[in-house]
């Protein structure tokens, strides 16, 4: 070995590193192997520029354990994905997805299928590299002009100084076919890395970690400077926000008024469609409270229909399609059993069929005992709110009907 | 050869006997000679610089249309509002399919026997990871902020959140990642071998140093054949399922999705049987100008060419079944939205779209029928060349017919490909092609060490000569 200021020693000082033997065609080989092999060598190999067929068993070679590696790894695979689309999307940061199960196998397959395969793919490759000891760019048959047309259109056994019947070797070959059977010579160069080799390798690692340290320091150490914007564009937008200032405009407001003649679309509504407290006749409740009880249009066919439509879309849910309060989302709240559940108002009762029409106008506007929120947004218009409150009359007339309502000549005769 | 010759078949054609796979002759140097002997060549030839520099141009296009795209914006193309998904996944999805050939013959075709395979499928194989390379780039900068492109994977970010593993869209980042590594591990990997020859046969020190290097140390020793051969054999058993997923996957993008003529589940053996067409077709519309360029009669003989006429004939014809089939579904689902979609595909404002694919993808193919065109170098390079703009059409319809038609009438628009799309898809060529050249001359086309095996001195005769009775 010696240090490494010695100059490299001579290769013909160093025993050789084995002895190789050429064969002209792939008959002459196999034959030369099961002979090598029955003589009982055991440290040799036989080299070929193609997979011969038939070279393991007569070169004794056994079936290799790559097959087990790639299993392990591409059940480790297998098992790598699930666990991560588990805890990714089903524990770490969970992800409701049209109320489906939080995990579930079949949307996981996809990924599970695929991460199987690279893990087996690395383990066949990379398992195949490691039990060939490779990369190994140093090998003393490199060195040999003869074993070049070997990996071409020449055949090869190189027998291992470690076999213990390698004194032996070199004959043998000869009787047993070879062409040419040469000393392989030992390699020249030192089998240590230069001292500097190793200076300079833990100096670059070094130098490369220090990246890597800045970037942990910076999870940890706050800074006053402010962030670095990456992408500036997302960050900084070319808009103006709420109640600031642009000095575009002469009076410096970044929001604008109205440009001059717009009208709004609640402008000009005639105040008694607004109304609900004074009308041509009015009551006052039980609270003491003012309401009118007349309807501040005609209620026409269209006006009814109007407000069974939204009636539908938006009372219905919780009032029910017939009014008497039990709407899909009440019933949802009884199974839920729902604590502090105010189950909404039955139009049908006797206290609702007391309700007056501005009182009816009233909650839809402003809301009803805080279970009730007001639908002033959902229904703008006044017409609309009367429109319901009208529905809500004809439903109560419908499912309060006695015989007296039907037509004249329709009323059924008594029997006697 | 006893039998005698049946009477009014050509010699060749007696199915008694296997067509021979390399030209009579061929010995195990010649083998070399040739497939080693192009890498070797002291000068390049002056037409490969005019390819090079055609493709090197193109490519230049391509870095400029993607650098327009990042300070410009994603409007510099023609997708907008329905149609999201316009030239960009059309050619990703153009891409990707043509990458499939080569595994399919890597991988398929070595695992059924198909010794044939062994004169086309490093080549083959190579064409594979180009495409996929130019594939990988479509989605990559289709999301407009490409600087963003890592919230494609499982990556922990400061917004601590993960991407959402029910959708096919992460789906196809895990299968195009896989297929492009493990395509790129089983073409390394089958050509160290190689790479060891053209090591032992370089005499300059750089090109011994540069293909030593790749090469690993191969000494081409029984143990490393036996260990080789199983990991080799363990490969394209996993490239199996896994060729035949990945298009799975991709047609998953569309068939996840709720949109008519999107919706459907022949998607994806129809996609896998259109991958395999297209990728056929562009290695033989490779393969004709290279065996001719290069000298490579002998090893890639008009038997191979003509095996790889017949898988496109076969499955050209599986494409314009699932064509028919898309029809007959719509019509017989009863549902008002489907039929509609696929009349308006035929008949609608992309019906010149749709018709270049059916007469490209269809009806161009069944010329094959005939063994006089499959043996026909100008005849196979037509088809070819039409069923690669068949199939690139076949991706446009799918996308833009369906997309442009969504649910909403009033946004109902024409597709128009502005000049930045039509540019960044040449560009694409460029990058293929490029990769493709550099391949030809420094690596070896042709897996030397399995076309070995396929001349009589590379089959050990049992029991001749001395010793044969060991066994």
């Amino acid at each position: 070995m010696g240090t490494v200021m010695e100059a490299p020693m001579s290769n013909q000082d160093k025993a050789p590193a084995g002895v190789l033997a050429l064969f002209d065609d792939v008959d002459s080989l196999l034959d030369a192997c099961r002979r090598m092999r029955d003589a009982g060598y055991t440290r040799w190999e036989a080299h070929a520029p193609f997979p011969v067929h038939g070279l393991d068993k007569a070169a004794g070679i056994k079936p290799t354990v790559l097959p087990w590696i790639v299993l392990v790894c591409g059940l480790t695979g297998t098992g790598c994905a699930m666990l991560m689309q588990w805890w990714m999307n089903a524990h770490d940061y969970k992800y409701l997805i049209s109320g489906k199960p939080f995990f579930s196998v079949p949307a996981n397959v996809p990924v599970a299928f695929e991460m199987t395969i690279l893990f087996a793919s690395f383990a066949a490759f990379f398992g195949m590299l490691a039990l060939n000891r490779f990369p190994r760019w140093s090998n003393p048959l490199f060195r040999m002009p003869e074993f070049r047309r070997v990996t071409a259109d020449r055949f090869a056994i190189v027998v291992d100084p470690a076999d213990p019947k390698f004194h032996a070797g070199a004959a043998f070959l000869g009787e047993i076919g070879a062409k040419q059977v040469l000393p392989v010579p030992a390699d020249p160069s030192p089998a240590k890395f230069p001292v500097w080799v190793h200076m300079v390798g833990s100096l670059v690692t070094m130098a490369a970690l220090i990246p890597v340290a800045l970037i942990i320091r910076a999870h940890y150490v706050t800074s006053p400077n402010p962030p670095i914007h990456v992408v500036p564009d997302m960050d900084f937008q070319w808009k103006d926000k709420a109640q600031t200032s642009n000095p575009t405009f002469a009076d410096g407001r970044a929001m604008r008024k109205a440009v001059a003649g717009t009208v709004s679309v609640d402008a000009d509504v005639d105040p008694n469609l607004l109304s609900y407290q004074s009308g041509k006749s009015t009551m006052v409740d039980a609270t003491g409270t003012t309401y009118r009880t007349d309807f501040p249009l005609p209620v026409t066919k269209e006006l009814l229909a109007l407000g069974e439509m939204k009636f539908g879309v938006y009372c219905a849910p919780c009032h029910g399609g017939s009014g008497y309060g039990d709407g899909p989302v009440h019933q949802r709240a009884m199974a839920l059993e729902t604590a502090g559940w105010i189950p909404p108002v039955n139009f049908h009762a006797e206290t609702s069929l007391a309700l007056s029409t501005g009182r009816l106008y009233d909650s839809i506007v402003n809301g009803v005992r805080g279970n009730m929120q007001s639908y002033a947004s959902q229904l703008p218009t006044a017409e609309e709110r009367w429109a319901v409150v009208a529905f809500i009359r004809a439903l109560q007339r419908s499912q309060n009907a006695s015989t007296s309502d039907l037509p004249q000549g329709m009323q059924p005769k008594e029997i006697k | 050869m006893t039998d005698t010759a049946i009477k009014g078949v050509p010699a060749e054609d007696d199915p008694r006997h296997r067509v021979p796979l390399a030209k009579p002759g061929t010995t195990l140097t010649s083998i070399t000679d040739i497939v080693a002997g192009i890498p070797e060549r002291r000068a390049t030839p002056k037409a490969w610089y005019v390819a090079f520099a055609i493709a090197l141009t193109l490519l230049g296009t391509l870095g400029a249309m993607i650098a327009y795209l990042l300070f410009t914006g994603v409007g510099v193309w023609g997708n907008n509002n329905p149609v999201f998904w316009g030239w960009p996944i059309v050619n990703f999805v153009f891409w990707v399919g043509i990458g499939h050939a080569g595994t399919l013959i890597s991988a398929i075709l070595f695992l059924t026997r198909q010794n044939w395979r062994t004169g086309v499928n490093r080549f083959a194989e190579a064409m594979t990871i180009f495409a996929v390379a130019c594939a990988a780039i479509f989605p990559g900068i289709h999301i407009g902020r490409v600087w963003l492109a890592f919230y494609l994977f499982p990556l922990p970010n400061q917004m601590q959140m993960w991407p959402n593993f029910r959708s096919p869209l992460l789906w196809d980042v895990f299968a195009v990642g896989t297929y492009a590594t493990v395509s790129l591990l089983f073409w390394y990997m089958g050509m160290v071998p190689d790479l060891a020859t053209l090591r032992d046969r370089s005499v300059h020190k750089v090109r011994r140093f540069a293909y030593g290097l790749l090469s690993l140390g191969w000494t081409g020793s029984g143990r490393e054949w036996s260990r080789f051969e199983k990991a080799y054999l363990i490969l394209a058993g996993l490239a199996t399922p896994l060729v035949l997923s990945v298009h799975s996957v991709v047609s998953f993008d569309f068939a996840v999705s709720q949109l008519p003529g999107w919706h459907t589940t022949i998607f994806p053996p129809y996609f896998v049987a259109g991958a395999v067409f297209s990728g056929f077709a562009m290695v033989v519309s490779l393969m004709v100008p290279a065996r001719q360029f290069f000298g490579l009669k002998d090893l890639i003989t008009i038997n191979h060419l003509e095996v790889m006429n017949k898988i496109i004939l076969v499955t050209g014809t599986m494409v314009g079944y699932a064509y028919a089939m898309e029809f007959f579904i719509a019509w017989y689902s009863g549902n008002p939205y489907e039929r509609f979609a696929f009349v308006n595909r035929a008949f609608g404002p992309y019906y010149w779209a749709y018709w270049t694919m059916v007469s490209c993808n269809v009806i161009s193919p069944q010329i094959f029928w005939f063994k006089k065109a499959r043996r026909s170098i100008p005849i196979m390079m037509v088809v070819a060349v039409f069923v690669n703009i068949g199939m690139w059409f076949e991706r446009f319809v799918i996308t833009v017919t369906s997309l442009s038609r969504d649910f909403l009438p009033s946004s109902w628009g024409y597709f128009r490909p502005t000049a930045i799309d039509m540019l960044t898809f040449a560009g694409s060529f460029g990058l293929f092609f490029t990769l493709f050249l550099l391949f030809c001359r420094f690596l070896p086309m042709v897996a030397m060490a399995e076309v070995r095996t396929m001349v009589p001195e590379g089959k050990p005769s049992h029991g001749h000569g001395h010793g044969g009775s060991h066994e």
